[in-house]
């Protein structure tokens, strides 16, 4: 069920598209936009990989210090099964414990109009159908981040996360704000690690490790010259 | 004179026409690989190879031959080598044994360079060798790594052995702000060589261990990426225009300076605030080469401001030479003539790169002829005029001889009609949109004219080279004995016997307060 | 020289307020097509370049037949030694003369980079994946074409780039535009096509491999109501298929 990547990263969502949350309010995704945000797919009937998935995106979210969620970015879970209602999302949010009050503006469980589904779910690629003899969806576990504007930047697959995978790819995400902020320090972990595909996860930029450290071989080198050439000067001139 | 002698010779100045042998071989088989491609490209469609493969080899060994085999060692080999000793009034460099080892590693390379046109399955990488075409290609892209890395191993050994002879081994009284200009820029370029050469091998033994080794350093599908490799190659090879940049403009100034007796206009500017200048910013251009590349927008625009700033070293030293003709006694035999036709050529490809120091007017102009155009002003034309201005212009010192005037200059005029017709039409349709290393061109048939015209061009261009080639060689086996000191410089090499014994001096020179190479009339 | 500094605390203002610009990103209804932005700054500095060109060649080449030895004349120069306030002078007022014609350009650089990087709201967004050697182009309602850019005249388009093997580099040159494409990495151009009926060369600037001198394609612009029916016509075409 995996998501044909190169054809979707970079591609924009619609902010047009309407949707409600937990609690009734009507927004559209638009107002999302502006701060890198993760998108869930999941629906709220599910009594398998979707809770686990919003309760292990909790758990791993509460150990990232360097971005705060609501402030630094945010979460939206929408539903893409159309029986879904506003009353079904909060019944879901309390069924997996809710969230600290810090967050509940940063993190929204959300459901879209029915004629909206396939066209949003399309957008990114997601695909579902429903199983008669599981009695539930089939649908991968992923995480889409966002960039501020509103384009797909990165796909994290599976039920188990990890919170160094969410921060760089939150840091992925973020050229936007990155490129114009003096945040010399997600500039440097933007350009240290990168992406494994096939792996779904970071890794360092190992070339660009060698690179540097060759330079520095050759920095010390030139350093070591002058510092021998001055120490020579000063003794011959006692 | 035995062979064995020349080829285990520890004396600099053997040590040096090795190096010119060497890369002068080097230019000529480049020279006509470049000349296989005018041809190619005479008209649309095969003209003398049915195989793109067999251009793009020849593109590949052109750009790569020219740059590590020929205009480096031949400045910071030959002019480094022959002069530097001589200058600063020493017997020879810091570690003679070094200095052999270097040149026989550059002959391996230049070897390795070579075997291209041998091997069934010639690398086709450019001289850039950028991944993932260089890790996927049936071409031998172990000989490019290997190539770059003796070469560049070679270049290292003598930035230490240069570094190190100038800093400790400088005849009595000749103090820092005494030395020759040349001898500043060579300073400056050895910084640059000992500081980002290793990056550049570190650059291409990646993609070797990436294409041999299986490794994934530069695929993406397993977390490497693409893009650190062009940033890595152009982290040394932008430095490494200044390489040959610096040496070849402190030829001119040491040929300027003796034909107008002058001496050199504001000379500390020169050194502290252009060849330092240089020094200093060098490193931070790397970009302009990576404008359409995909990088991040704000380093794109960050690193066009810095590539601007380079106009200001760069005219502090154009004032101090220009200003060297000022009140001067200016003759014109073939050097003096060759370093101002580069004056005037040099200025057209100084400021054709401005253009293209402007990220957004380089969204149109990357990768197209007019940048072909731009740096062969500055490498092909001004470097290697530079290089033909100082052989003929140490040439009595080295053979003790003088080549023939005339000829000389015959040569000089027909190079630079020549030039100026293949690079400048060039620069006219990279305007208008011809892309590079295009092996043909039948979507842009409008420029078929042009290229008919760069052929005859290259033509002419290949004649005024092989004049002066000609004319060294019949030179040095029978031209009149020229004396010491032709020219009537001041400066030190000029004081030994043509051409100079092993040693330099009988007693090694030491220098007055009063002298500096450029005090004329002083004395 | 005044213009120049004028110019140059223009830069300053511009600096700080295309941060602003960036920010906000792509939301901008107003269409500023790069493409003729570039011809104009490109004349620009054409004309700043060609007359710092003329002025030193002028200054040279007087020098050479002013002081070249004359028989009966001094055979050493007589360079002037310059005291130390001259030898700062010759270099600070050179390095502002140079340094302010610098910035001079940078800033309408800068300029000029923003509508190359601000993609107006109103477009049509194609992705374009690279290979070799074909540029193979996917519009929004999955319609498929190969080398054939087929867009309607009047509407900004940007092309969504990726690549399947190498480097490529999607360029127009009528349209003043192209960006790499390559594996593992989302890059993108935009552009905005005219007139009606014309078509416009697309050819590969990346050395990308053998054939990198073949790859090239066209761009083929339509009037909005024929690129419609085509648009359509193809596009359900690709549903059926699919």
């Amino acid at each position: 069920m995996r998501i044909d990547e190169p054809q979707f990263l970079g591609s924009r969502l619609n902010g047009a598209v309407e949707l409600v949350d937990s609690d009734g309010r009507a927004f559209s995704l638009a107002q999302m936009f502006g701060k890198p945000l993760i998108l869930l797919l999941s629906y709220y009937g599910c009594d398998g990989t979707c809770p686990t998935m919003n309760g292990e995106l909790a758990k791993v979210l509460g150990k990232i210090d360097r971005f705060r969620l609501g402030r630094d970015y945010r979460v939206l879970t929408v539903s893409f099964d159309r029986r879904d209602s506003p009353g079904t999302a909060a019944e879901f949010l309390r069924k997996t414990g809710g969230l600290p009050a810090a967050w509940r503006d940063g993190w929204r469980h959300a459901i879209l109009a029915e004629k909206d589904i396939p066209s949003f779910v399309g957008s990114i690629g997601f695909r579902f159908f429903w199983s008669d003899g599981a009695k539930a969806f089939l649908h991968p576990n992923v995480l889409v981040f966002v960039t501020p504007e509103g384009r797909v930047a990165r796909y994290i697959y599976g039920t188990r996360m990890d919170a160094r995978t969410i921060e760089l790819a939150l840091t992925d995400a973020d050229w936007e704000r990155i490129s114009n902020s003096t945040a010399v320090f997600d500039m440097l972990t933007g350009a240290c690690f990168s992406y494994n595909y096939e792996e779904g996860r970071y890794q360092l930029n190992y070339s660009l490790v060698a690179g540097v450290g060759s330079l520095l071989l050759g920095l010390s080198v030139m350093g070591l010259g002058v510092w021998g050439y001055r120490r020579k000067i000063g003794r011959l001139h006692e | 004179m035995n062979l064995k002698e020349w080829i285990f010779t520890t004396d600099h100045k053997r040590v040096g026409v090795l190096y010119l042998i060497g890369s002068i071989a080097a230019f000529i088989v480049a020279g006509v690989m470049a000349l296989l491609m005018r041809i190619e490209l005479s008209s649309i469609g095969p003209t003398i190879t049915n195989n793109p493969s067999s251009y793009n080899v020849w593109l590949y060994a052109h750009g790569a031959v020219m740059i590590l085999g020929f205009q480096i060692p031949a400045l910071t080999g030959f002019f480094a080598n022959f002069c530097i000793p001589l200058m600063i009034g020493a017997k020879d460099v810091a570690f003679p044994r070094v200095n052999a080892l270097s040149v026989w590693l550059f002959y391996v390379g230049v070897i390795l360079a070579l075997l291209t046109f041998f091997i069934p399955d010639p690398p086709d990488v450019m001289w850039t060798g950028y991944p993932p075409y260089s890790t996927i290609t049936t071409g031998n892209t172990a000989l490019y790594t290997f190539t770059v890395l003796v070469l560049g191993f070679a270049s290292i050994l003598g930035g230490v052995n240069f570094l190190t002879t100038i800093a400790y081994m400088r005849a009595p009284g000749l103090t820092w702000n005494k030395l020759n200009i040349f001898v500043w820029c060579v300073v400056g370029a050895f910084i640059l060589q000992l500081i980002f050469v290793p990056v550049l091998g570190t650059a291409v033994t990646l993609i070797s261990m990436d294409k041999y080794l299986g490794t994934h350093f530069f695929d993406p599908t397993q977390g490497g990426d693409v893009l650190t490799y062009q940033n890595l190659f152009w982290f040394y090879s932008h430095p490494a225009v200044y390489v040959i940049f610096l040496p070849f403009f402190g030829v001119l100034f040491e040929i300027v300076a003796t034909f107008a007796k002058n001496k050199v206009f504001n000379y500390k500017a020169a050194v502290y605030g252009g060849i330092f200048g240089i020094v200093l910013l060098a490193g931070e251009v790397w970009v302009h080469h990576l404008y359409v590349s995909g990088m991040v927008d704000w380093i794109r625009v960050g690193q066009m401001v810095t590539t601007l700033l380079i106009s200001v070293p760069v005219g502090l030293m154009l004032i101090s030479l220009v200003g060297t003709l000022y009140k001067g006694s200016i003759t014109f035999e073939t050097p003096m003539l060759y370093a101002l036709g580069v004056l005037f050529l040099f200025l057209i490809g100084g400021l054709t790169g401005i253009p293209l120091a402007v990220t957004s007017l380089t969204v149109h102009l990357a990768r197209s002829y007019y940048v072909v155009g731009h740096f062969h002003y500055v490498m092909a034309v001004a470097g290697t005029f530079s290089i033909f201005a100082g052989v003929y212009y140490w040439f009595p010192k080295m053979t003790g001889k003088m080549y023939n005037e005339f000829w000389g200059k015959l040569g000089f005029w027909v190079t630079f009609v020549g030039t100026n017709i293949v690079f400048w039409t060039m620069m006219d349709i990279g305007v208008k949109g011809m892309p590079r290393r295009y092996y043909d061109y039948s979507q842009f048939p409008q420029f078929e004219g042009a290229h008919q015209l760069m052929t005859i061009g290259a033509v002419i261009l290949g004649i005024g080279f092989a004049i002066a080639l000609l004319n060294w060689i019949i030179g040095a086996i029978k031209g009149r004995p020229a004396g010491n000191n032709p020219w009537g410089s001041m400066s030190l090499e000029w004081t030994t016997v043509s051409p100079p014994p092993h040693g330099n001096w009988p007693t090694p020179p030491a220098v007055g307060a009063e002298w500096t190479p450029y005090a004329y009339g002083k004395s | 020289m005044n213009r120049a500094l004028k110019h140059c605390a223009a830069a300053t203002v511009m600096v700080v307020a295309s941060a602003g610009v960036m920010a906000a990103g792509y939301g901008d209804a107003r269409i500023v097509d790069p493409a003729p932005g570039w011809d104009h700054l490109w004349r620009e500095v054409i004309i700043d370049i060609t007359v710092i060109g003329i002025l030193f060649a002028l200054m040279t080449a007087y020098f050479i037949w002013r002081y070249r030895r004359v028989p009966g004349g001094p055979t050493v120069g007589s360079g002037p030694t310059l005291s130390t306030a001259a030898a700062i002078g010759w270099v600070i007022i050179p390095v502002f003369v140079f340094m302010a014609d610098d910035f001079f350009i940078a800033a309408n650089g800068w300029v000029l980079w923003n509508s190359y990087r601000d993609v107006p709201a109103d477009r049509l967004e194609i992705q374009l994946e690279s290979g070799m050697y074909s540029w193979d182009y996917t519009y929004p309602n999955g319609a498929h074409t190969q080398n054939q850019l087929i867009v309607p005249a009047g509407k900004p388009i940007l092309l969504r780039m990726t690549s399947r093997d190498t480097l490529h580099n999607h360029f127009i040159p009528d349209f003043r535009v192209k960006e790499d494409s390559m594996p593992g990495r989302v890059t993108y151009l935009w552009f905005l096509p005219k007139e009606a009926g014309k078509e416009h060369i697309v050819t590969c600037a990346a050395y990308c491999g053998v054939m990198h001198s073949y790859m090239a394609g066209r761009v083929i612009v339509k009037t909005p109501e024929e690129f419609k029916a085509w648009y359509e016509a193809s596009g359900t075409a690709a549903k059926k298929s699919s």
